[in-house]
């Protein structure tokens, strides 16, 4: 399955619609997470405030309680009515219940530890509070007044002043909680910050890589269009020159074989027409002189049909198509050696195939040419040739020779006069192979082709 | 009496070899066929003691033509036929089993007396290929006599070889021989291909082993 997925990959437009989709995400993403932990925060804020403020507010009313409860218990103390104090004591008793009441609503407001401690500390001292007031309403029933002014300065009062104390340091506690619940809020913020900048980094590194790889691709897209726009428009030249090299070649062709069909045979039978001729006028008077006349004709056509042969044996070497290449090359090295009285060294290796008719003639053809030039310019003591044909279905021929060499680039110049080599060069591109001429002036000459073949058919 | 078959695409060829024949008495030109297939059928056919093959026919030439033939079970003589004097058609020709070869130049002279030596098992070739036959013997004894210590290189790829096993890469062997990179590549192949060995180490071992480098 992911080896089915990676094809689908190495298509720039799906990488791309990926990381645009995977961007697109992360950007909806960090948006909705910060909208949501905004409202979060700003809900949390408001409770936390709302909190403070109820539990300011219970313990002012605490607070004021106790002032009244003070008065009250001094206008207990105080008064010699008996049923006015009834009235007060009760008055006293319904309002330290109701005050005490008041503390379950704080239970819900702590909202740090110490708060709570701070909460608790303040309801204990009120407790003792109410019960130092209990104790001196009870005495002031019984009628003990003095005693009940001496618990009053020796009780109430210090446990009144602990009890201002304890709510002082319960606002103080409370606003200290504010301050820190308020210090994690905005550590919480910041937190969310970072990570809102982290997607924001990613989306923007993503983006970055996107547009890296895009860019690249496209760069390489534009590369290789152009190479092969460059390869096209090289080789459509080639192909031109070719075609208008092939055709000036054959037309040179057609024009050495009217030369030689002139020179060689059109010329010797006129020479025997002529002695045929005088032979004829001559028989009746001289024998002699007609025999001689017929004698020289005689030569003359058997050199015209030596001629004859030997034009038709270049135009096409009939041991190519009845024996093959091997064969014909090997005549074209005996011949060459026999004109030449220059020594081949050859090697055919072992192999007595056939090869394409096209691949047969257009090597017999370079390696004539290679032959003839070393015939023409060379002065050559030695030449080397082999041939045989490598396993990856390649055939190989060099020719090299220990001449006088020349100038590779110069002689393959355009508008160079020695057409030789070039010939052999657009051959072998023609056919599909490489030539490679290796030569300097005094360092002899090498020719080295390389053939490809895709049929090689058995002599049967 | 010597029963005759005569095989060219040339009627006229045809007619004056038959007409050279018909002379003697003991011989007889028992039918002609005019290309190889028609030849291949005739002589398997008429068995004739001596059948004359021209090379250059159509349909199926001279050469291949004597091949079927002998593969047939022809029990006369073959004398080939031909208008070119390349030895590889004689060399070819002598394989297949032909008794003797004659060229188109010279029919008039020698075709009597080449009937008459190969019917009597000897064989016979016109001077001139005679020459070129002797010529060629005389270049095989000395091509063999001039061989090499490492047969299967030449000189080039022998110094290559060394340059390789000294270490050195294409492209440095390609400026000190004075030749491209493709053509030292060409080289290698080459090597590698008639050694049979294709990597550096087992080229190295070789040179080493043919002291074409001091270890």
């Amino acid at each position: 399955m992911f080896t089915m997925k990676l094809p689908a990959l190495r298509n720039p437009r799906v990488v791309i619609s990926i990381g645009f989709g995977m961007l697109f995400f992360l950007m909806l993403l960090s948006v909705v997470s910060l909208i949501l932990i905004a409202s979060a925060l700003q809900g949390d804020m408001a409770l936390i405030l709302d909190h403070y403020a109820q539990s300011v507010r219970i313990v002012g009313q605490v607070q004021t309680d106790a002032t009244y409860l003070r008065l009250l218990v001094r206008d207990l103390i105080t008064t010699p009515d008996a049923a006015h104090r009834q009235s007060v004591r009760q008055q006293i008793d319904s309002l330290l219940n109701e005050t005490t009441g008041q503390f379950s609503k704080t239970l819900y407001v702590k909202v740090q530890p110490e708060e709570g401690r701070s909460f608790q500390e303040y309801i204990k001292t009120f407790d003792s509070y109410a019960d130092a007031i209990r104790s001196i309403t009870d005495t002031i029933i019984e009628q003990r007044r003095d005693s009940s002014m001496a618990i009053y300065t020796e009780f109430v009062q210090p446990i009144r002043q602990a009890l201002d104390e304890k709510s002082r340091s319960l606002v103080s506690a409370n606003l200290h909680a504010s301050a820190v619940t308020r210090d994690h809020i905005t550590s919480l913020e910041t937190e969310f910050l970072q990570i809102g900048v982290g997607i924001a980094g990613l989306a923007i590194i993503i983006s970055v890589l996107i547009y890296y790889y895009v860019s690249q691709r496209f760069r390489m897209a534009q590369k290789q269009r152009d190479d092969l726009l460059n390869l096209l428009r090289e080789r459509q030249k080639k192909i031109e020159q070719l075609v208008i090299h092939m055709s000036t070649l054959e037309e040179d062709q057609r024009k050495r074989f009217a030369q030689e069909l002139h020179d060689a045979i059109g010329h010797g039978l006129t020479v025997a027409k002529f002695h045929i001729d005088s032979a004829r006028a001559e028989f009746e008077r001289n024998r002699a002189v007609a025999a001689d006349h017929l004698e020289k004709s005689l030569s003359t056509i058997q050199q015209s049909l030596l001629e004859t042969k030997r034009i038709s044996y270049d135009m096409r070497p009939t041991l190519l198509d009845d024996l093959g290449l091997v064969a014909a090359l090997n005549q074209l090295i005996t011949d060459f050696e026999r004109r030449t009285g220059t020594k081949v060294s050859r090697d055919f290796g072992s192999f007595s195939g056939r090869f394409r008719s096209i691949v047969e003639i257009t090597v017999y053809r370079i390696v004539q040419e290679a032959f003839i030039n070393i015939e023409k310019h060379a002065e050559a003591k030695h030449v080397s040739f082999q041939m045989f044909v490598r396993d990856e279905g390649v055939l190989v021929l060099s020719i090299t020779d220990d001449g006088k060499g020349f100038d590779v680039g110069e002689v393959v110049m355009e508008g160079s006069p020695h057409l030789g080599l070039r010939n052999i060069l657009e051959r072998g591109e023609l056919m599909g192979g490489t030539v490679l001429v290796e030569s300097r002036p005094g360092k002899g000459c090498e020719i080295n082709i390389e053939v490809p073949i895709d049929h090689v058919k058995e002599v049967v | 009496m010597i029963n005759v078959v005569i095989a060219d695409d040339h009627h006229v060829v045809r007619e004056g070899i038959a007409l050279v024949l018909e002379q003697e008495e003991d011989i007889r030109v028992i039918g002609q066929a005019s290309n190889g297939e028609e030849a291949v059928k005739l002589i398997l056919d008429s068995k004739p003691d001596v059948a004359i093959l021209d090379i250059s026919m159509p349909l199926l030439n001279g050469i291949q033509a004597a091949q079927k033939i002998m593969r047939g079970g022809f029990g006369g003589k073959l004398l080939m036929l031909t208008q070119y004097d390349k030895e590889e058609y004689v060399r070819e020709a002598i394989q297949i089993g032909a008794s003797g070869y004659l060229l188109k130049d010279s029919i008039k002279d020698d075709v009597i007396t080449a009937i008459r030596k190969i019917t009597s098992g000897e064989t016979f070739f016109s001077p001139s290929i005679s020459k070129l036959l002797v010529d060629e013997y005389f270049q095989q004894l000395k091509r063999k006599s001039a061989a090499k210590s490492l047969p299967q290189l030449t000189p080039r790829e022998t110094e290559v070889l060394q340059l390789i096993a000294e270490g050195l890469s294409s492209k440095q062997i390609a400026d000190k021989l004075f030749l491209s990179v493709r053509t030292v590549d060409f080289h290698r192949a080459n090597i590698s291909q008639k050694l049979g060995v294709h990597d550096i180490a087992g080229l190295t071992k070789y040179a080493i082993r043919h002291g074409l480098v001091k270890v």
